[in-house]
């Protein structure tokens, strides 16, 4: 995959559009580790973990200030245009979606601490099951949406659409599940409320992941498929691949 | 496609063709290189300059109250080209031109064609502000008065007036018109240079590079004087800026080695071309 931020004449317009990218995914290392750390201390119960997420957010926050800042300035400096100006475009709202998920992190954790200051032995266990779950697949779409971003890779941002009805589908389970406790046991509905909330937060994080793929394609095919039907776009977006070389032109 | 997935695809809007077509790699197409509105056409445009071919079968079309620009490297062939559209080439000693020019249906080639109403009829701003060595008032007449345009000096006059106040420039000379034209500014000169032409009735102006001896305000009068000239005029222009470019035209051509590699809608060109070449050249990643 080539690097699209190399290769201008002015190298410095190289190395400014690749700090900010490397910004965004610096900022996207963080909120993975925010989202792994408020998943492990709402399932493992750990206080210490949800405060260090709480407070750590104010990080992911100064992170996207400074993406912003340096986008601000790059448009300025540079003006850049067709594919540069998409990728400036698609990091900026990377940001964004980054932003938001490390806001859904701090929700999680913030479940964790309320579960726990309700219940000194934090939650049921078998509440948890399906946190852990959502945990995995939102966490493995974040993975796969980071890592298209870093190399515009739209393969990797097709398996995010691909990967990303696993999100409802278990998320539609865990409400399943989490009702029948509460008709068995009323006492968990304070616990079992919370950790709702920690599922659909998981939920938002995949969906930021999903939008993240989108911001990829378009960067390297230069329309916006935000809003389209997945099954359509991965359909079509698989056979021009199969069936078409990339880059060239006439020589 | 089972039911729901039909519904979901009329509710989040189904892929069309026009939809799909994007989202396949560099199409390496010249693009549509016609306009609806044509004024000028030119096809299969050749130009050689002794041994070297400067251009390579070039179509474009310049349509009516349309600003086209033409960008590329230096030596591509895009200044060449614009001097086609009013025979300028003619002046150069072993310039040969082949191809299909014409101006509302007719062949400004035609051995029948006379260049100088020609030149009336497609004019051109160039580079560098080229005042004739005379008065305000003199520089915008002289065009008129050579081509009879005007039938005695009160309407000369009020041809003169009313060309230099579309050309942005009455209200700054009104009062010194028998002043010298070259002891205006760069900006100010440039614009009685576009009010030369305009004083002549031109169907099309071409402007050749018009701002790049100017300062970035003058640059900007000059630039909002092509905004409002295009509600009457078709306009080519060549221009290095890219952002000139971008904000004066309404389809950008790039060409490249003399080739035209790719002509569009100035806002496809500059946030998603179809061709790598192009793409190259407007992002800076050329040479």
């Amino acid at each position: 995959m080539p690097d699209i931020a190399k290769g201008h004449t002015v190298q410095r317009y190289d190395q400014e559009l690749s700090q900010v990218r490397d910004q965004v995914l610096a900022m996207g290392r963080r909120v993975v580790e925010q989202v792994n750390a408020a998943a492990g201390a709402l399932t493992e119960g750990e206080i210490a973990l949800a405060r260090q997420v709480v407070d750590r957010e104010r990080h992911v926050d100064r992170q996207e200030m400074a993406v912003d800042e340096a986008i601000f300035n790059l448009i300025a400096r540079r003006q850049p245009a067709a594919i540069d100006l998409r990728l400036v475009m698609a990091l900026s709202k990377c940001t964004g979606y980054l932003e938001q998920a490390g806001d859904k992190a701090e929700q999680i954790a913030w479940c964790a601490l309320r579960i726990k200051d309700r219940e000194a032995r934090g939650a049921v266990p078998r509440t948890l099951h399906h946190v852990r779950r959502l945990h995995r697949i939102a966490s493995r779409l974040l993975d796969l949406a980071l890592m298209a971003l870093a190399d515009i890779d739209v393969d990797r941002a097709l398996d995010v659409f691909r990967e990303e009805g696993e999100l409802e589908e278990e998320f539609d389970a865990a409400m399943r599940h989490l009702m029948t406790f509460v008709f068995e046991d009323a006492a968990l509905l304070g616990q079992v409320i919370d950790v709702v909330f920690a599922l659909r937060a998981l939920v938002t994080i995949g969906d930021k992941a999903s939008n993240m793929a989108e911001q990829v394609i378009f960067v390297a095919k230069g329309t916006d498929v935000r809003y389209r039907n997945k099954e359509i776009l991965i359909a079509t977006l698989s056979q021009a691949s199969s069936s078409s070389a990339p880059g060239g032109g006439p020589e | 496609m089972n039911a729901i997935a039909e519904d979901i695809t009329r509710m989040t809007g189904a892929m069309t063709a026009d939809d799909l077509a994007p989202l396949r790699d560099f199409s390496g197409t010249v693009g549509d290189f016609t306009s609806p509105k044509a004024r000028m056409i030119c096809r299969n445009v050749d130009v050689h300059y002794g041994d070297k071919h400067a251009i390579k079968n070039v179509s474009l079309d310049i349509g009516r109250n349309e600003v086209v620009a033409m960008i590329g490297p230096s030596g591509c062939g895009k200044s060449t080209f614009l001097r086609c559209l009013n025979r300028m080439n003619d002046t150069v000693p072993g310039c040969r031109v082949r191809g299909r020019i014409t101006l509302d249906g007719q062949d400004i080639y035609d051995k029948q064609q006379d260049v100088v109403p020609l030149r009336a009829q497609v004019g051109m701003v160039f580079q560098k502000p080229n005042p004739f060595p005379k008065s305000i008032y003199e520089n915008v007449a002289y065009g008129p008065r050579i081509h009879g345009l005007t039938n005695d000096k009160v309407e000369l006059d009020a041809l003169v007036e009313t060309s230099l106040r579309k050309a942005g420039l009455w209200d700054e000379v009104k009062d010194r018109l028998q002043q010298p034209g070259t002891g205006l500014s760069g900006g100010q000169q440039q614009r009685l240079c576009i009010a030369r032409t305009i004083a002549v009735s031109p169907e099309v102006i071409l402007m050749d590079e018009p701002c790049s001896a100017l300062d970035p305000i003058a640059t900007a009068r000059i630039e909002e004087l092509i905004d409002e000239l295009r509600e009457q005029y078709s306009i080519a222009i060549v221009t290095h800026s890219m952002q000139q470019a971008a904000r004066v035209s309404q389809r950008t051509a790039y060409f490249h080695l003399g080739d035209l590699v790719e002509v569009g809608e100035t806002s496809q060109i500059f946030t998603n071309p179809s061709h790598k070449l192009t793409e190259d050249y407007i992002t800076g990643r050329f040479g």
